[in-house]
């Protein structure tokens, strides 16, 4: 039930951060005892999600990691075109 | 002429014209760099289409003004801020200041203060620049906002400053140049800022990347045989 709130954490942000936030898409993945949030932009739209050097991509794992702490669960974040 | 406008700084009053009112709406909102939310609209001239679209055609003209800057950096901070706690299932209040040049936003929260700073403030320095790029893609311009919680910022740079000055008085009692502990660019910026009013004392970085250093030097002034003998 936590991990839908990170999802849509990451949902709500990567809104604000994209020119297509119709097109953003989040599924969750389970791998290795570790939750996997996956978001998916428009093509267009990858690069402003990762920013430069990674810094937005950094960013967005800097919280979803201060989420998954409180929650007591490992949770990564995955980007995809 | 008003492509120029765009480059050079960002407009707070943009003009355009188009072959219909909606058209030259979408032209100064691109201009500006901006959306319908931020601006007030004036429609100058609502244009004539003519006959087959050309004799006596008349531009549709309009004019949108940026809406207060401060007011939508603030909105937009507490936006983000709603959406993080929210997802984290904490109370939070938030406090906005005007700081100098920039608007100072402070977030307190209920107890989770610390995940939120992180290990030397790197997670605070991650929402800074998530907050940095909304703001700026929202607003179309950039906008120093420094963004707190829990009053973490505001410690740090009261700290940073009395170090600065310290140094500054080690570099005048003993003449050597004095290293502060490596520090990010944001906090950096605080040390140069805060002795660029003691007129003897001047500063530089070396280093690079997480080690770089802000360094205090006394200047030697007129006598100008012993500055040569500066340590690099």
């Amino acid at each position: 039930m936590s991990v839908e709130k990170i999802k849509s954490m990451v949902h709500d942000l990567a809104c604000m951060l994209v020119d297509e936030p119709g097109k953003i898409k989040i599924i969750e993945e389970e791998r290795n005892n570790a939750i996997i949030v996956v978001i998916s932009v428009a093509k267009n739209d990858v690069g402003k999600v990762i920013g430069k050097n990674g810094q937005t991509a950094k960013a967005l794992r800097a919280l979803v990691n201060a989420a998954s702490t409180r929650m007591g669960k490992k949770v990564l974040l995955e980007i995809r075109e | 002429m008003i492509e120029k406008k765009k480059n050079t700084n960002k407009p707070s009053l943009v003009e355009a014209t188009g072959t219909s009112v909606e058209k030259a709406l979408k032209k100064a909102l691109k201009i500006m760099g901006t959306s319908i939310n931020n601006v007030e609209v004036e429609i100058e001239s609502a244009g004539q289409k003519g006959i087959l679209g050309i004799f006596g055609a008349r531009k549709a003209k309009v004019c949108i003004r940026r809406k207060e800057e401060n007011n939508g950096a603030e909105e937009i901070v507490e936006e983000i801020a709603r959406i993080i706690l929210q997802s984290l299932g904490v109370n939070y209040r938030i406090f906005s200041d005007v700081m100098d040049d920039s608007v100072y936003i402070n977030i307190e929260t209920a107890g989770v203060d610390g995940l939120l700073i992180g290990r030397k403030g790197d997670t605070l320095n991650s929402l800074q620049h998530l907050v940095g790029r909304i703001v700026s893609k929202k607003m179309g311009g950039y906008k120093r906002i420094i963004l707190d919680v829990g009053g973490y910022l505001k410690n740090r740079y009261n700290i940073i400053r009395k170090k600065a000055h310290k140094a500054a008085e080690r570099a005048r009692n003993t003449g050597k140049d004095v290293g502060l502990e490596a520090m990010k660019s944001s906090e950096r910026r605080i040390a140069h800022i805060e002795l660029t009013n003691e007129e003897d004392i001047s500063t530089y970085t070396v280093g690079s990347g997480e080690l770089r250093k802000v360094f205090v030097a006394l200047v030697r002034g007129k006598n100008k045989g012993k500055s040569s003998d500066k340590r690099s």
